[in-house]
Order: structure tokens, then C-alpha cells, then sequence
């Protein structure tokens, strides 16, 4: 594989943004939505006001224009399937000053409504006039109790409420309505859940596909003026099954697969996955399950990236936690305190790349260039050397960051928080497959052990692989971690093999992960079921 | 008093012939055989069930909404739910047992979505897994509450938690409504754009659903029911706020059957144009004072009334549940209303004056034959509104057993009618009205015009009251002088004094379509009654916001706004 050096990268990157720019003008002028919205923000930002009470100094609108479509199917026949045009827009209307404002006390300083699905300027007009009216009212009463609760307090960090950012301006090329075939798309969901009939074992299993095409946008009184609609993926297809063991002890596996409606599709490949799913759960019915185990654990494949994901990118998040009555910080991530030290060994480095499209020539789908803030994603540097040297910011700075580094993403309803695009690991040991399970096997030895787990998906209960010394593999069910941490990240004692790709979707907010694999130590496995359900009165009729 | 079964009510059912259900007689054939193959195979467990029915609700809906000339939204979805009522123990004690704190924690009852396409396998293994759930929850609740049965104290009422019934056949088809959804969107912008011509009106919206249902249902009796229903239902609603904060949302429904029978153009268009109206003078209109007095109800302001007030502690289940107020359960016999006035609940009649009645149902949801129920008969209280579950002095369901699709089933009206022998028309009303008010010297009396809904408190925790919401209510004077219209006037209560105060009625009933909430979810009902006058009533003042209206003028209206 070629890979451009990375400063060229950013520098193809940059010629691609200001190309979207200059190429939109035209387009703008025919966006009735665009239109109606930067009017009334124009009209707000001039005329809103109560006499003898603050105004807005900062007023944003962000709207997402959807258009989807979702079918549900289970062991070859359709459970329902529908399609819509939805449309939201969340205001972040702020009085007071950068300094101080209305933010960060306990109200959310975002207002989600509904808009007309239909481009009709009036309509458009009408609902955001009235949303920005509510907003404005909140946003007051919020600031007035805050500037209350702090004649009496000090903050201890006196960060600005709202940091000053670069203005972006960037508008894609409108994206069009939905254009696929229902009933073939549909067919596919099918046919992939038939195949759940040759397996009787499971109890119940769906197959799900979900399909948008997206136009966000986002407008703000700084002159913000942004609208994309280049998805890194369109559509997912999710697969979950569920059974019970012998011994009564509940099951399940999941499997997404996301991808774009224009590439070819990998359907085989897909339909390779869920045949292995299927078959992996049938015969984890029969597998033994270990009830307690400590020791090294290898994590392969998707199992890597759930490690990251479960127990290192919650904590990444470095934006000041609300003010709250409550003033204590025990919502603050517990890697800001371990900023300059070491997290991890020194053989890994992490960044989290937002504007990187592709790893090892794989599509990531964490991809964005603007963040839900409207400001310019960034890379950004995590750990180095197994040292932490960075978190990810928004606008709701920090002492210790004093700028937004481009990661404010909100999932529907929420509040902007800082979370992960593309985080990539990397090991500086570039250990081959064959090499990781020996240093696995040797680690075991070390502690005394017959066998070592290896885990490849972290679905709830646990389910691995049992390696014997002389490599003898077999499929094991087992309990959950008792006591791991970001802080076991230390325990980290090899990385390599082969680099795998993990894709989530959290709220609608899509993140990659590539990482290698990770051999970590003194890991405590336990079970967490004092009962099981029996197993039902009767056969699946799939067997009969 | 004497209730027995009687034979010929069931005889009636037509036949089930299965040639007339071609494509859909897949459903109730597919969940009758899954029905016996499983409880025969729970006949072998430890705790079997002696009960089991499956329910299988069928919806297409289309829907779409309109605001201020755009459409909203427009969306289709047809999706079906699975119930399944799985009893174990007995007709006298089963895990449904209600118990003294009544039914809260065990509304909901095993449901699932299964697959909209007339699947074997797909349909088999969901019931398979329901019914193993639903089997497993049984017994677990039911061990328990027959163990603390045995160290409880006996409660006031230990009639059965169920009640064995005849076996039902009937098969009917509903074709789905032909839509021209294009045209209708079409419309409702159109008549949504007529808001744009009021300044002052800030919230509007029109909203056209259109509802084929089917319901499928089998029970370990032999039940066999297939029936059906097309609804649709055009709602207009406008809100704005009056300088003071206080916020006023009018609505109007129509409902009916077919699309053809909603209003047309010219009479959607003068009923926005009346609605803007009212709006504006209620905009401007005197705020309502704490008052009690005579006042007279609309039709469909007293259908409401009795709908929450009378009709709500009817059901039968209320009477045994030892947390509710039971404010009628031992009054059987006597008189609680006036001797002119009759109540009765009556699913089986579906027209009512040349309109559509939205609580009509040819079989209830537990597979009982529905049934007019006469509840109060001259003034006296006759019967309750029964589900299979008894009560002291009561041992048969009169087809009121009715749920939303994944709760459980209870006790609900359908329609209830209020019917008069103590009749004058309008004007002669106006003048006992104004009579009325001079014979207890007051300053004027009430008219309770329109009316949005209203909500009751039927336990015993918090006063046992109602709350009617009134839309709009007029001062009525005793001199010759018009009518005003009053705002913020909510109309409260406990339930036995207006009952009595009722002096007499008019003469043309009037018909409340709606949906009513409770324990087993949101029905259709409809409530139909003449208009009352009654001697005293009482208003208190409505909760409102103190939010300002908008501070900038609706864009449309700023001259400035480009």
C-alpha cells in the first residue's frame, strides 16, 4: 500500500476545502432552507432582544435533513420497513459574553425542534422564528440563576464559558433525496436473516438495515456558514442474535457492517459474517463456560477496538463538566489529571485523525472536516510514546486547552461533547500474528497458567478462546471484566499483528478505531450470574 | 339483578368460514395451530397454564401533518404486534391477580412486532419465544402471589380474576382506504396556509391519519376472531399566548370511515376561519374568576363530563381494587343521578344523529361478543362495564375488555350515551339558565361551549376530582345583554355532587370523538350526550405559563424582515 507522507496528506486535504468553497456560490442561492435560516439568523442577531434583559451575543443554528429509510427483517420475512423525511434543528442561543454565559449550567444550552420536511421559505421562516424565541427565553433564565449561583463562588478553572474559533465557511454541493431500491435493499436484509434458519440453535436473531441521505448545516452569528452532505457511509446493516447455553446462561452476538450505497456492495462478504456469527453462537450452546480467570488476555480483531472504546475514548473528552449546584468534579475525565504522564508503554502512539478517509486503503467512517460547532476538525495527537500529551476539546475550554481542537460531534438531542472521529493506534513493535501468541503463551507460562483467552468481540456475557499450549484452539463462554480500567492500559504488555478496523455507531455519531492487537495482562474475568433462565417448554419450531 | 349467561347472545355469532379470508387467513390459521401445538406442550410442565389466547394487531397508517402552507411530515408504516395472555393457576386466583394496590407494574403485557409478511417460519419462532416468556413470568407471579395469599389479610373483594366463556367464530375483512396521498397533502398545506392570514396565531397545524387495523385473535377455548376497522381522522389545531403569558391551543376533529366522509373544502376552510376568530377574542377575553354557580354544558362538554366523571368509575375493575376510591361499587341500586337521566355504554352501534362513533366494536379484546350495557337506568346505578374479570354481585363480562396492543386488558368504555327524558330545547334552557341565576342571585351564570378533554383521579391518595379543560366558556347574564367570553377557566370537582345538581337537559345529543388514556393504554371512545344545565358547578383558574408571547413579529408580518 502508498501512503502519502503526512504532511502532504493534510496539504490535499486543504485543496479539497477551499475547492468545495469556491464551487458553491451557485448552489446557495437555490437552498431554500439555507435561505430561510440565515435570514431569521440575520433578523435575530439585529432585532432580539427583551429591554433590561441581556441579548444573545452568539446564536447558531444547526439543522440535519434527513431523509431515511429502515427495514427490519427476521429469519427471511419482513418485521416492517418505513421511510421518511425528517428534519431538526438545534439552536444554541447565548446571552451574556464569551467569558460568561448561560452554558454549563445544568439546562442544556441546545434546543432541539422539529422542522417542516417541505422547502417552503414561510413555513421554514415561521418555525425557526419561534424556536430562536423559546431558546432566547431559556437561555435567559438559565443565565440569571447561574450569574445568582456564582455571587457566591468562584470557579476554580476561569476558563472563558465559550472559546473564540477560526470561522469556517464550507458549503458541499446539496446532497439529493434517497435514491434506492426499497424492495431490492429489502430483498438483501432478507435473504441475509434467512439464513438464520439453518441454525435452530439460535432462539431469535434480526437482521437490520438502515439507509440516509443527510444534508447538515449550520449557521452562526460569527459568520459560520457551512453545509455538507459527503457521508463517509450511508448505510449499515446490523445483525443480533440471541440464545441460550446448555446450562440455561443467556447469549448474544451482534455484527455491523456500514458501507455506501455507490460502491459495489461486499454482500458476500456480509453474508460470510453472518454465517460465522450464526455458527460461532450455535456452538457456544455447547462450549464450556469458565467461570473465573486471571491472567494476560489477547485481544484480536474487533475485541482491540471495544478494549479502546470501552475503556480509553469516554475518558477523552477534556471539556469542562457543567457548574452545576453539585460542584464536585467527579464528572471530569480521569485522564485529564494524568495529562504529561505515562498511560500506557511506550511502544504505542495514538491520534485521533478526523479528516483521514482511509487506513491500510480501508474506508474509515469517523470522517469529517467541520465539527458540530463549526469548527475546523483537527488532528490530534493523544499519547506519544505512551504518553499522554493530549485530549480532545470542544468551545467549552479548559485551562490546560485553551482552544477547540474540532471535536464537539452531538448524537440527536444531546449536548455537545467531545468524542473520537478515527482513532488510530499504532506499535512501534511490529510483531507478526505468530509472534503476539507466542509472547501470549510465554506470558502464561509465566503466571502459572494451563491456557490463555483470547478475545475477538466483547459482547455481553464474554465469549473467547481457550489456547492451549501446543495451539489448540477452542471456544469458551465466560463471564466480565472485574476491575478494568483506563488506568489497566498500563498493563498493556505487547502490541502487533495484524491491524484490524472497528466501526460504531453511538446516537448517530459514527467512529472508527484501527488498532493492532493487544496482548494485555492481569486481566480478571468473572462471572456476574448467580441464576439462569430455564430453557423453554419447548423446542424452536425451526428444528421441527 | 340476577345476571346469567345467556346462550343466545353467543348463538349469534356468524360462522367462520375460512374460504372468505384468502390471504389473511394465514394469520389466524398459522396462530391457531401455534395456539393448541403450545399449550399442549404446557400442558406437560409443571405449572401449565389453563389459559392462553394470542392477539395479533395489524396496522397500516398513513399520516401526514401540515404547517403554515408546508408539509411537516408525511409518513406510511404498517407493522404488526403479537400479545400473548398466558394464565396460570385458576378462574379464581391467576398471576393476573390485582391485588390491593391494583394493576400498577403489571399493565404491560409479553408483546412483540412480528413480521408484516405472512411468514411461517418467522411467525413460529416469535410465538414460540413470546409464549415461553409469557410462560415463565405466569408462573413466577403467580407462586408468588399465591404465597402471600396465605399471610395476607382477605381482601374486600375476592371475586375471580377471570371468568370461563363460550366459543366465538368471525371473520370479517377490511379493505385497505385507497388514498390519493399526493392530493391530500395537496390540501392540508392549503388549508394550513390559511393560518399565515393571522399574525396572532403562532402554532397551527392540520394532521390527516388514515388507519386500516385488524385484530386476530385465538384462545384456548376454541375462539376464532377476525375483525377489523378503517379510521380516519382530520385534526386542526391552532395555539397563541395572550399578552399576561397565558396560552390558549384550540382544536377540531373529524373523524369517520372513509376519507369521503371528511369535510370538504369549504367547510375545513370556515372552521379554521371560526377557530382563528375564537382565538383572537380569547386573546383579549377577561380572565375567568374562582366561580360556582348554574351553568349550562354543551353536548360535547357534558358527554366529556360524563365520559371522566361517571364513566371512568364504572369500570368494572375499579370496584375491587382496594387503592381506589370505589366511589359507586356499593351504590348498586340506588339512585346517583337524576331519575330523567339513563346511561348506557354500547360498542355495537357504530351511528349515532348521521355520525360516526368512534368507540364501536363488534368483539372485545378478550374474545367476548360486545354488548350495549345499560349503567344507569332511570337514575340508578344498573351495571358496570365488565371484562372477564368479576366482581361481587357481577359474574359475566359484557364484552368491555379492552387494551391497546402490549398492555394488558381492563374494564374501558366504548361509547357512552347519556340519554334524557327531561328534554327542552335550547332557548328554553337559556331561560331555566338565566331563572337560574336570579333565583340564587348571582352576578351571571356559565356556558361551557367547547372542550378540549379532561382527566380524572379515581384513587384514593390524592381527592378523588376531575378536571375538565374547557376551550371556551361564556358569561352568561341575566339581563339582556350578549354573552362574553371568559379565558383560563378550568372546570373541577369531585365527582358525586355535580351528578346530582343536574336540573334538566336539551334535546339533540351531541357526539365527543376521541381517544381516552388509561391503565391499558390510549382507545377510540366516544361520548354522546345532550347539553345540561346544572345548578352549580365549579371553575378555578387555569395553571399558566409566565412566559412573554414572541418578542419579534412572526417574520412574515416584519416589514423589515427581508
Amino acid at each position: 500500500m502508498i501512503q502519502f507522507p503526512r504532511t502532504i496528506r493534510i496539504f490535499l486535504q486543504m485543496l479539497f476545502f477551499f475547492e468545495a468553497l469556491s464551487s458553491s456560490s451557485f448552489a446557495l442561492e437555490t437552498d431554500i432552507l439555507m435561505k430561510a435560516a440565515l435570514d431569521e439568523l440575520q433578523r435575530s442577531s439585529q432585532k432580539l432582544r427583551i429591554s433590561g434583559a441581556v441579548k444573545p451575543y452568539f446564536i447558531a443554528y444547526g439543522i440535519d435533513d434527513f431523509d431515511y429509510f429502515e427495514c427490519r427483517t427476521m429469519l427471511g420475512a419482513k418485521l416492517y420497513s418505513y421511510r421518511d423525511k425528517m428534519r431538526f434543528l438545534r439552536v444554541n442561543l447565548r446571552v451574556g459574553d464569551y467569558q460568561f454565559d448561560n452554558s454549563g449550567f445544568g439546562e442544556p444550552v441546545i434546543k432541539w425542534f422539529n422542522l417542516p420536511a417541505e422547502d417552503d421559505y414561510d413555513a421554514l421562516r415561521h418555525s425557526i422564528w419561534l424556536a430562536t424565541d423559546h431558546a432566547y427565553k431559556r437561555s435567559l433564565d438559565t443565565f440569571s440563576k447561574k450569574k445568582a449561583f456564582f455571587s457566591n463562588r468562584i470557579a476554580v478553572d476561569k476558563s472563558d464559558d465559550f472559546s473564540h474559533e477560526e470561522r469556517v465557511v464550507l458549503t458541499e454541493n446539496k446532497g439529493g433525496r434517497l435514491k434506492i431500491d426499497e424492495q431490492e435493499w429489502e430483498g438483501r436484509a432478507r435473504s441475509l436473516s434467512a439464513l438464520f434458519k439453518n441454525y435452530p440453535k439460535i432462539q431469535s436473531s434480526e437482521v437490520i438495515f438502515r439507509v440516509l441521505s443527510a444534508n447538515h448545516y449550520l449557521f452562526t452569528t460569527e459568520g459560520a456558514k457551512i453545509r455538507t452532505s459527503q457521508e463517509p457511509v450511508d448505510f449499515g446493516m446490523h445483525v443480533h442474535a440471541k440464545t441460550q447455553a446448555q446450562d440455561g446462561m443467556a447469549l448474544k452476538k451482534d455484527f455491523d457492517f456500514y458501507g455506501k450505497l455507490s460502491d459495489p456492495l461486499q454482500l458476500n462478504s456480509i453474508q460470510n459474517s453472518v454465517k460465522a456469527l450464526a455458527k460461532e453462537l450455535s456452538e457456544l450452546v455447547d462450549a464450556p463456560f469458565i467461570e473465573n480467570y486471571l491472567g494476560p488476555v489477547l485481544f484480536e480483531g474487533q475485541a482491540a477496538g471495544e478494549l479502546w472504546r470501552k475503556f480509553f475514548v469516554k475518558e477523552l473528552d477534556s471539556s469542562r463538566p457543567q457548574s452545576d449546584s453539585d460542584s464536585n468534579a467527579s464528572h471530569e475525565s480521569s485522564l485529564v489529571a494524568q495529562l504529561k504522564h505515562k498511560v500506557m508503554p511506550d511502544f504505542l502512539t495514538i491520534v485521533d485523525e478526523p479528516t483521514l478517509e482511509r487506513y491500510n486503503d480501508q474506508p474509515l467512517i469517523g470522517f469529517y472536516h467541520v465539527d458540530d460547532e463549526g469548527v475546523r476538525a483537527q488532528k490530534v495527537s493523544l499519547v506519544e510514546e505512551g504518553m499522554l500529551v493530549g485530549l480532545l476539546s470542544t468551545r467549552r475550554i479548559r485551562k490546560e486547552f485553551p482552544n477547540s481542537n474540532g471535536h464537539a460531534r452531538f448524537g440527536l438531542y444531546q449536548e455537545p461533547r467531545a468524542r473520537i472521529s478515527n482513532l488510530i493506534v499504532e506499535s512501534s513493535r511490529h510483531r507478526s500474528a505468530q509472534k503476539m501468541r507466542e509472547h501470549f503463551l510465554e506470558l502464561c507460562q509465566e503466571e502459572g497458567l494451563e491456557y490463555g483467552i483470547i478475545l475477538r468481540s466483547l459482547d455481553q456475557p464474554l465469549t473467547g478462546i481457550r489456547l492451549w499450549p501446543d495451539g489448540r484452539e477452542e471456544l469458551v463462554r465466560l463471564g466480565n471484566f472485574s476491575g478494568l480500567n483506563v488506568r489497566s492500559l498500563k498493563k498493556i504488555k505487547d502490541a502487533g499483528g495484524e491491524i484490524s478496523l472497528y466501526h460504531y455507531d453511538a446516537n448517530g455519531i459514527l467512529s472508527s478505531i484501527a488498532t493492532p492487537a493487544i496482548l494485555l495482562n492481569d486481566v480478571l474475568i468473572k462471572r456476574t450470574k448467580l441464576t439462569n433462565p430455564k430453557a423453554p417448554f419447548a423446542e424452536n419450531p425451526l428444528s421441527e | 339483578m340476577i345476571r346469567k349467561i345467556s346462550l343466545s347472545i353467543f348463538c349469534s355469532a356468524l360462522l367462520w368460514i375460512p374460504s372468505l379470508l384468502c390471504s389473511s387467513g394465514f394469520v389466524i390459521e398459522t396462530i391457531q395451530t401455534e395456539l393448541q401445538k403450545n399449550f399442549q406442550k404446557l400442558k406437560k410442565t409443571e405449572n401449565p397454564p389453563y389459559y392462553l389466547s394470542y392477539l395479533i394487531t395489524e396496522i397500516e397508517e398513513d399520516s401526514i401533518s401540515a404547517n403554515y402552507g408546508a408539509t411537516e411530515n408525511s409518513s406510511h408504516r404498517k407493522y404488526r404486534h403479537l400479545d400473548t395472555d398466558l394464565r396460570v393457576g385458576t378462574f379464581g386466583l391467576d398471576n393476573t391477580h390485582l391485588g390491593r394496590s391494583g394493576s400498577h407494574g403489571n399493565r404491560r403485557i409479553e408483546s412483540a412486532s412480528i413480521p408484516v409478511e405472512n411468514d411461517p417460519p418467522a411467525f413460529k419462532n416469535t410465538i414460540w419465544m413470546e409464549t415461553d416468556q409469557a410462560h415463565k413470568n405466569a408462573v413466577e407471579r403467580f407462586l408468588k402471589l399465591e404465597s402471600q395469599k396465605k399471610v395476607k389479610a382477605e381482601e374486600d373483594d375476592p371475586s375471580p380474576d377471570f371468568s370461563p366463556a363460550p366459543k366465538q367464530t368471525f371473520s370479517t375483512d377490511v379493505s385497505s382506504l385507497t388514498f390519493e396521498k399526493n392530493q391530500w397533502e395537496e390540501k392540508l398545506k392549503r388549508w394550513s396556509g390559511i393560518f399565515k392570514s393571522y399574525p396572532e396565531i403562532y402554532g397551527s397545524g392540520l394532521r390527516l391519519t388514515a388507519v386500516r387495523s385488524m385484530k386476530y385473535f385465538v384462545n384456548s377455548e376454541g375462539t376464532l376472531l377476525q375483525t377489523g376497522r378503517n379510521h380516519v381522522r382530520l385534526t386542526i389545531q391552532a395555539e397563541t399566548q395572550a399578552e399576561d403569558g397565558m396560552q390558549f391551543s384550540l382544536n377540531k376533529t373529524f373523524d369517520g370511515s372513509t376519507l369521503e366522509s371528511l369535510p370538504d373544502e369549504a367547510q375545513v376552510s370556515d372552521n379554521i376561519q371560526a377557530m382563528a376568530k375564537n382565538l383572537l377574542a380569547l386573546k383579549s377575553a377577561p380572565l375567568a374568576e374562582p366561580y360556582s354557580g348554574p351553568a349550562i354544558l354543551s353536548g360535547r362538554a357534558a358527554a366529556v363530563f360524563f365520559h371522566e366523571v361517571l364513566g371512568h368509575r364504572l369500570e368494572g375493575h375499579r370496584q375491587k381494587i382496594e387503592s381506589e376510591g370505589q366511589t359507586f361499587t356499593k351504590k348498586v341500586g340506588e339512585q346517583i343521578l337524576p331519575a330523567f337521566i339513563s346511561v348506557v355504554d354500547d360498542p355495537t352501534t357504530d351511528h349515532l344523529g348521521g355520525f360516526e362513533l368512534n368507540g364501536s366494536y363488534l368483539y372485545d379484546d378478550e374474545g367476548i361478543k360486545a354488548e350495549r350495557a345499560v349503567l344507569i337506568k332511570k337514575g340508578i346505578l344498573n351495571n358496570f362495564l365488565m371484562s372477564r374479570s368479576l366482581i361481587k354481585g357481577f359474574n359475566r363480562s359484557n364484552g368491555h375488555g379492552r387494551k391497546q396492543a402490549g398492555y394488558r386488558t381492563v374494564a374501558r368504555q366504548g361509547n357512552l350515551i347519556v340519554e334524557s327524558e327531561k328534554m327542552a330545547s335550547e332557548s328554553e334552557l337559556r331561560k331555566k339558565l338565566k331563572e337560574e341565576i336570579r333565583k340564587k342571585n348571582k352576578p351571571y351564570g356559565l356556558f361551557f361551549k367547547e372542550i378540549e378533554g379532561g382527566f380524572t383521579y379515581t384513587g384514593r391518595i390524592l381527592p378523588n376530582a376531575f378536571n375538565v379543560r374547557p376551550l371556551l366558556v361564556y358569561r352568561v347574564f341575566a339581563a339582556e345583554r350578549p354573552d362574553q367570553l371568559v379565558r383560563g377557566a378550568d372546570l373541577i370537582g369531585t365527582p358525586l355532587a355535580p351528578l346530582s345538581k343536574i336540573l334538566v337537559t336539551g334535546d339533540k345529543k351531541e357526539i365527543f370523538n376521541g381517544y381516552c388514556g388509561a391503565e391499558s393504554g390510549s382507545l377510540p371512545v366516544s361520548a354522546a350526550a345532550p347539553s345540561i344545565l346544572v345548578s352549580e358547578i365549579e371553575i378555578q383558574k387555569k395553571e399558566k405559563s409566565d412566559e412573554r408571547p414572541p418578542i419579534l413579529k412572526p417574520p412574515l408580518q416584519d416589514p423589515s424582515a427581508k
